[in-house]
């Protein structure tokens, strides 16, 4: 048994919901047998993965599904072993350097290399020609480099020689969720491709496919129109992120016997942590909560939640609670008090990604924003 | 400079006029060998809004210091002359400290509650009144722990022999009188060295224990243990918990007095990355671990440093009896020399700092210099500040402010701060409370500044105890932590420096200003009195560290078993070539992993409906034999990385946390839950029926074990490997975890069940 999320996974360029002049693109590029490096970029849950590993099986055929993983090891200047997973079809690799950490640029150099001076060849021919072609389709091995929005500056710049030095036999497809955090050289040698993420609409045509094929009427609203309103209110409180709406879908029906509209959604744990954290700081300004919301980022950051994240779902959460609940937390100009949120959350953001201990700068954060409150109540 | 130079020392006068040329020459390279003093100091005016209070304090004593460290060449000079002048000759070649060691608890130096604490437990233990097994001594060196135990245990066995004697008319072994020494006859002691050749290192502890353990009734001696294996590598580390966990559960009444002596010793080397283990610290903690230090046949007494009365008390004893070495030392110097070595807590340098200062004097004196007193105050303990410590003057600011100056005299030039003492008694009444505060933060820094990592956390964990109650905010609190947050920054660009500095100084800046703001408002009074008497925290980062680690390989697995299940359902579907949809192997990012699909996942897995089909595949499979499957028998599948303790909220710990056993998750829990799945669909029916037995068995104990069930071990992998797991979460929320809530359910199911069937 599959989630709804992996069954229901188009698996070719034209069985994709949306975004229909990107898979027409792709399509092209996949036809002509080759392709440039590609950066595929845009939020989480937009499909990125899927138009990628669509178009490699346009490029290749079902071969590139036939996958097996691999453990590397390789060795740090230091002397330090280091295991890292990679998954790779005849065709392709596939690798998270950001797990690394620090030492993703030697995973990033030596494997690249590796793969790089090794030509593939292709046996399959060689039963009735008797002699190993090269293919010229299959002249260059594919490497899709996840999160590459959380590579370091020092593998990105590796990244960029070994796209020079090796172009002829490596093809890289970067795929991150925004580009300002790759260098520009990187952005110049590559095709950018944005996925955006899916509208209410497009998300719905999803939604809708799924009831058909799990013949999931009788379980919904009778009413159209209601059952419309419930469905847009999932993809509404999931961000547009098709991956957690119909994985939020799915946990919803299967933990229901009737779904009605007014069924409580599926509330993610941690966003459920912040949303209280957020009214906390609006409410309850004094040192003891302070300690309090200690504990619970460290809960949220030993939970492998990273901190801008939490940084970044804290600012909009008090947004959000500041432009509506005014009158509940004593605010006297709340456009004044949000404009300097956003501009602590700022300021606190690049500290995160300057820093090395998160804890320092959710906290002082949080204390910030407490500030500009008690200076701004009633 | 120069004039208050010669206006302070005039017998010096004459000898440093000869040197006067290499003074000036040396001078430089002094000046480049109190840099670090220096680079702090510039540092500090870089640095200007938080310390430009303090400048002018920190510009005094500069000048202060310089002006000592050119009597310091001088004195090095005449030490020079005297090397090679041949050692000293004495009637008693016994060192004092051996020669004046206590032979009766009347002459112990330590405090008389202290001694009459130990003596009562002790003596409970000898005479098997309590079921105290294990005494633990833990204190700094040179407190006396050890002998306190080996002079009570020469008094306390003393008594008990002859009682035995009288009581049961056993004759104590003859051979045993005729001991070489003394004490040997009461007490053995743990010898690390030796070990017989076969004996492993590992189990060689246990193996003593079970050999003296027999050392009881007429026999009885007291076990010592001051040294202990190597419990730095962690097999040994491991294997000897568990012997001192055996000793405490063994069974029968009577065992020896067992004895630790531990000098305790923290962070000898932090870089702030590394976990809070036995290898950092060395402390009972760390040693042992929290279960057998919580366990309550086993006493702890801690020994503090002596008091500075006892010690004096003692040196005074030594002066009087080796007054024949002693003539040439004017009465005063000794005195004097005694006063400053009573402060110093550690028993046993004192005394040998005193000896060869007693023994050097008398040749250096012979040159007639001022200077030899200071001299020797360097073999005095250097001050090492411990992190609670540092963190209450950093957080609370100091309470002693002439001792906090000594010390900050004693670093900024270690040779000569013997010479102020007379003006710093004016000086200290004369001092701002910001310059004390300057010198504070100069004292603790000297510390802690390559700590910087490991000490800011601590001060973050701890700055907020200051006012606990509902005291509000303020621009202080704030900027006290923005500083912080910069601090990182420095830090994590390997400036720690300047991390600790700019940490440091906004705190003891910020406390103060919220002190003062206490002390004004009448209406936070309460949250002044609150503030006194809290306790200093340790950082949480390391369970925080270790928490993460796990989570994040509880991640890697799910990744893995997401991957393995995406490829298995391709590969077998792999017939129906041309499919448009379905699963695609690729890997999920980590971030989706724990903020996605690791809660919902787990929460399509163990819905209602899925586990109905569960429950309907397992009774079709098992078409005889099992005609109802109890919900405690299909598995529930994890949050991945564990449920979040946050909602019913874990306030800091206050204890010091411990690295005591290697928890690491086994994160396939996955994997074997979907093994135990396929056991029970698989399986035939009388395994089911065990399966049955078995959480019977687990959730009541008053049913015998079946010998059947404890031989199917693969269906209870999955159960034996979640254990862990819950325990480590229960270490840290006290509130009801969510597996006792499944058991207690099954339990109720199972009850139903067994009724049903009775029926």
């Amino acid at each position: 048994m599959s989630l709804w999320v992996d069954k229901y996974r188009p698996k070719s360029l034209d069985k994709l919901d949306y975004h229909h002049d990107i898979s027409k693109r792709l399509k092209a590029l996949a036809s002509s047998g080759d392709f440039p490096h590609l950066l595929v970029y845009g939020p989480s849950g937009a499909g990125k993965k899927t138009r990628i590993l669509s178009s490699l099986r346009e490029l290749y055929g079902p071969g590139v599904e036939k996958l097996k993983i691999d453990v590397k090891t390789f060795v740090t200047p230091t002397n330090r072993k280091l295991e890292f997973n990679v998954i790779s079809s005849p065709y392709h690799l596939e690798i998270t350097p950001s797990d690394m950490g620090n030492n993703d640029r030697i995973v990033i150099q030596d494997l690249l290399k590796e793969v790089a001076q090794t030509e593939s060849v292709d046996f399959s021919n060689i039963v009735s020609n008797m002699k190993p072609t090269i293919n010229k389709k299959n002249k260059f091995k594919v490497v899709i480099i996840n999160e590459a929005e959380l590579l370091t500056r020092d593998a990105q710049a590796a990244l960029r020689r070994t796209m020079e030095k090796y172009s002829s036999n490596i093809r890289l497809i970067l795929i991150s969720n925004s580009t300002s955090n790759i260098i520009g050289p990187i952005r110049s040698r590559t095709l950018l491709i944005r996925v955006a993420a899916p509208t209410n609409i497009e998300i719905l045509s999803v939604f809708n496919k799924i009831i058909e094929k799990e013949d999931l009427l009788k379980f919904l609203p009778k009413d159209e129109i209601e059952r419309e309103k419930l469905l847009n209110n999932i993809a509404n409180y999931n961000d547009r992120n098709l991956r957690k709406a119909i994985l939020s879908f799915e946990a919803l029906y299967m933990n229901n016997d009737i779904i009605t509209i007014s069924t409580p959604l599926i509330k993610l744990d941690w966003e459920e942590i912040l949303k209280k954290l957020a009214d906390s700081i609006l409410i309850k300004r004094s040192v003891a909560n302070i300690q309090h919301i200690r504990s619970i980022l460290y809960d949220l950051l030993s939970h492998c939640i990273p901190a801008r994240l939490i940084l970044k779902t804290l600012v909009i959460n008090l947004w959000e609670f500041c432009s509506i609940n005014d009158k509940k937390y004593k605010i006297k100009s709340k456009d004044e008090v949000k404009l300097k949120i956003v501009n602590t959350g700022s300021i606190f953001d690049e500290r995160l990604s300057l820093g090395s201990k998160d804890i320092f700068h959710l906290e002082g954060f949080t204390i910030k924003v407490m500030v500009i409150l008690e200076k701004d109540s009633l | 400079m120069r004039a208050t130079r010669s206006g302070r020392s005039r017998g010096r006068k004459a000898a440093l006029s000869d040197d006067e040329i290499e003074v000036q020459e040396v001078k430089p390279k002094m000046q480049k060998k109190r840099k670090p003093s220096h680079s702090t100091k510039s540092s500090i005016s870089s640095l200007s809004m938080l310390s430009r209070t303090f400048n002018e304090g920190k510009v005094s004593t500069g000048a202060n210091s310089a002006d000592s460290a050119v009597s310091a060449i001088s004195a090095n000079n005449n030490k020079k002359n005297e090397v090679g002048k041949g050692g000293m000759g004495g009637d008693d070649s016994r060192q004092w400290i051996d020669k004046y060691a206590p032979l009766s608890l009347a002459d112990l130096a330590i405090h008389p509650k202290k001694l009459q604490e130990v003596r009562t437990k002790l003596k409970e233990m000898v005479n098997g009144e309590t079921n105290t097994r294990i005494l633990l001594l833990t204190g700094p060196a040179g407190s006396g722990k050890s002998t306190v135990v080996k002079l009570l245990a020469q008094e306390l066995m003393h008594e008990y022999a002859k009682n035995v004697k009288i009581n049961k008319d056993f004759l104590i072994n003859e051979n045993e009188e005729e001991n070489d020494d003394e004490s040997s006859k009461y007490l053995v002691e743990f010898i690390n060295s030796n070990l017989s050749e076969s004996q492993s290192m590992v189990t060689q502890f246990a193996n003593y224990l079970s050999e003296v353990s027999f050392l009881k009734g007429p026999n009885l001696k007291l076990i010592l243990v001051e040294e202990l294996p190597n419990i730095f590598h962690s097999e040994t580390r491991i294997s000897f918990q568990k012997a001192v966990n055996d000793w405490l559960s063994l069974p029968g009444s009577k065992l020896p007095p067992l004895v630790f002596c531990i000098t305790e010793n923290e962070f000898n080397d932090d870089q702030g990355e590394r976990l809070y283990n036995v290898e950092n610290n060395f402390i009972a903690e760390t040693i042992f671990g929290s279960r057998i230090l919580n366990n309550n046949k086993l006493a702890r007494i801690k020994f503090n440093p002596i008091a500075k009365t006892f010690l004096k008390k003692q040196l005074d004893k030594i002066s009087t009896c080796e007054s024949a070495s002693l003539v040439d030392i004017s009465k005063s110097k000794i005195d004097e020399k005694i006063e400053k070595l009573s402060l110093n807590g550690d028993i046993r340098s004192a005394i040998n700092c005193f000896e060869f200062w007693a023994r050097y004097y008398k040749k250096i004196s012979n040159e007639n210099n001022d200077d030899v007193d200071d001299l020797f105050l360097t073999f005095g303990k250097e001050s090492n500040l411990n992190l609670f410590n540092a963190i209450g003057k950093i957080i609370y600011g100091t309470n002693h402010r002439d001792i906090e100056i000594i010390n900050y005299l004693k670093l900024q030039d270690i040779q000569n701060h013997g010479k102020d003492y007379s003006k710093i008694d004016q000086k200290i009444a004369k001092l701002s409370q910001s310059e004390i505060d300057q010198i504070t933060i100069s004292n603790v820094l000297a510390s802690f500044s390559n700590k910087s990592v490991f000490f800011n956390l601590n001060l973050l964990e701890n700055y907020s105890m200051l006012n606990s109650s509902n005291f509000p905010v303020c621009d202080e609190l704030a900027s006290l932590v923005d500083n912080l947050s910069l601090a990182d920054i420095y830090n994590s660009k390997q400036m720690t420096e300047i991390g600790a500095l700019l940490a440091i100084t906004s705190t003891r800046y910020n406390m103060r200003l919220i002190k003062d703001k206490i002390d004004d408002d009448e209406n936070l009074d309460n949250a002044y009195l609150k503030y006194k008497n809290n306790k200093l925290n340790f950082s949480r980062h390391y369970k925080f560290l270790r928490m993460f680690n796990q989570v994040k390989n509880g991640i890697k697995d799910y990744q893995l078993w997401k991957l393995s299940k995406l490829s298995s359902s391709t590969s077998s579907s792999s017939f129906l070539q041309d499919e448009d949809y379905g699963p695609i192997p690729t890997t999920l990012s980590e971030t989706d992993c724990i903020t996605i699909d690791g809660y919902l996942e787990p929460l399509i897995l163990n819905s209602f409906r899925n586990q109905e089909k569960l429950r309907l595949k397992i009774l079709s499979s098992h078409s005889s034999g099992v005609n109802y499957v109890p919900s405690a028998m299909l598995p529930k599948y994890p949050r991945v990385g564990g449920p979040f303790r946050s909602i019913p909220n874990l306030l800091s710990d206050k204890q010091v946390v411990v690295d005591d056993s290697d928890l690491l998750q086994d994160g396939n829990q996955y994997k074997s839950i979907e093994e135990k799945i396929l056991n029970i669909l698989v399986g035939d029916d009388s395994k089911i029926n065990d399966e049955f037995n078995k959480d019977v068995d687990s959730s009541d104990t008053e049913f015998e074990n079946d010998p059947i069930v404890e031989s199917d071990e693969d269906t209870g992998t999955g159960i034996k490997k979640e254990k862990p797991k819950d325990e480590f979460l229960n270490d840290f929320d006290d509130s009801f975890s969510s597996s006792e809530n499944e058991s207690f359910l099954a339990n109720e199911e199972l009850e139903a069940l067994l009724s049903q069937r009775k029926k």
